[in-house]
């Protein structure tokens, strides 16, 4: 007969019940074969997941692309404005405005135009002589500077202002 | 190598070691809670070397209760709760002081528990510690002899009686599960007068669910028979007995 046999013992030290260890050992076999389990899908996921990812993405990539919208005349105008302001030889047409060193003149405003070509420059110089033969030497240059004329003198106090205008093609 | 084991038997005034095939020491004390059990920790390593110490309690130095089974308080923590607020009626204890131990009960028995002083294991624990003794498990006298004696009793309600350093315990089983534990003094008055309590038993039992273990011997009036042990050394005193079943 299976007569009670009270577990009333207070235990102190902790120890292993053999049902215990069973329990513990029959869980950790199930929570590394969950474990494993989990791994498996988690890499059949990542690889599906890839593989969706790899045919879907340039449809994506097509469809998610922004359509250009037009441009407006004006913003026409002024892109290409900007892009002729790039393309311009900015380097040579500097280095042909420089006055030269026998000169006594000095460049104090440039304005081009890219759309048009078209070219103002002012400047002081000591006499209206000096800033006559800076333009003359402008125009004798030729290249990328047509038509150059001397648009005004005005004596101010220490010399003259002065200002040129000319066509800027290259 | 593994430690020896020792088992130590405590009553209200008297301790008893018996260390593994060897001859018992035995002590008393006024009282067990503050007992010199550093000093019994260092006797017993002097004669025994560190030992594995299983301490056995009178059931007098424990606190027993079969509460009512509730299907309410199905859970662990609840029914944990209920044996809690259990022992708070009825013995006026906590958890502050006893250390409580359930025998989980199949659905719909009754819940046995018993409630272990704090105060006198920490005590114990400590001075076996301080001496390198490993302190490893707590039972009260009744779990040893209903494990090794309660199979005897038969299907029918019984009581099993026995003899402690300290009195005398009986414990009531029916339906093969404890049903009571009651404590009597040697010299009990009124109703704890061991001829009323006898009588009284004897109206709830037939004689032949009356039974007397033999740790010492039995009362002339106890009625019932006597369950011889099944050592058969020369116990030195009731305690002694006790702890020579606990193998």
């Amino acid at each position: 007969m299976a007569m009670m046999a009270p577990r009333l013992q207070w235990r102190l030290v902790r120890r292993w019940h053999r049902r215990t260890l069973f329990v513990s050992v029959a869980c950790a076999l199930v929570m590394a074969g969950l474990a494993a389990w989990q791994h498996r899908l988690d890499r059949k996921l990542a690889l599906r997941q890839s593989l969706f990812d790899r045919r879907t993405m340039p449809r994506h990539a097509t469809r998610r692309a922004p359509a250009p919208e037009p441009l407006s005349p004006g913003a026409l105008r002024e892109l290409q404005r900007q892009r002729l302001l790039l393309v311009r030889d900015w380097g040579a047409l500097s280095a042909r405005l420089a006055p030269v060193a026998s000169e006594e003149v000095r460049l104090l405003e440039i304005e081009a135009d890219p759309e048009t070509g078209t070219l103002r420059l002012a400047g002081s110089a000591a006499s209206a002589l000096q800033a006559n033969a800076y333009a003359e030497r402008m125009a004798k240059a030729g290249g990328m500077l047509r038509r150059v004329r001397l648009l005004g003198l005005e004596r101010r106090t220490g010399g003259v202002r002065f200002e040129v205008g000319a066509q800027w093609s290259d | 190598m593994g430690k020896k084991s020792t088992v130590l038997y405590v009553a209200t005034n008297s301790w008893l070691a018996l260390p593994g095939g060897m001859e018992p020491i035995v002590g008393t004390h006024d009282n067990a809670s503050v007992a010199d059990w550093k000093g019994v920790g260092t006797m017993l390593r002097e004669s025994a070397g560190q030992s594995r110490v299983r301490v056995l309690l009178s059931a007098r130095l424990c606190r027993f209760g079969v509460f009512p089974w509730i299907s309410s308080v199905a859970p662990g923590r609840a029914m944990r709760a209920h044996v809690e607020e259990a022992f708070a009626e009825s013995h006026a204890i906590s958890t502050q002081s006893h250390h409580f131990e359930i025998d989980w009960p199949s659905y719909g028995q009754p819940v046995l528990a018993v409630a272990y002083p704090r105060t006198l294991i920490e005590a114990l624990r400590d001075g076996l510690v301080e001496t390198g003794h490993v302190p490893s498990v707590v039972d009260s006298s009744m779990g040893p002899v209903l494990r090794r004696y309660g199979a005897r009793l038969g299907p029918e309600p019984a009581l099993l009686a026995y003899a402690e350093d300290d009195g005398m315990t009986a414990v009531t089983v029916e339906d093969d599960r404890v049903a009571k534990v009651e404590m009597l003094a040697d010299s009990g008055h009124g109703l704890d007068e061991l001829v009323v309590w006898a009588a009284r038993k004897r109206l709830l039992h037939d004689d032949g669910g009356l039974h007397w273990l033999a740790t010492a011997d039995k009362p002339r009036e106890f009625p019932g028979g006597i369950m011889a042990l099944e050592e058969t050394g020369e116990a030195m005193s009731a305690g002694h007995a006790l702890s020579m079943t606990w193998r």
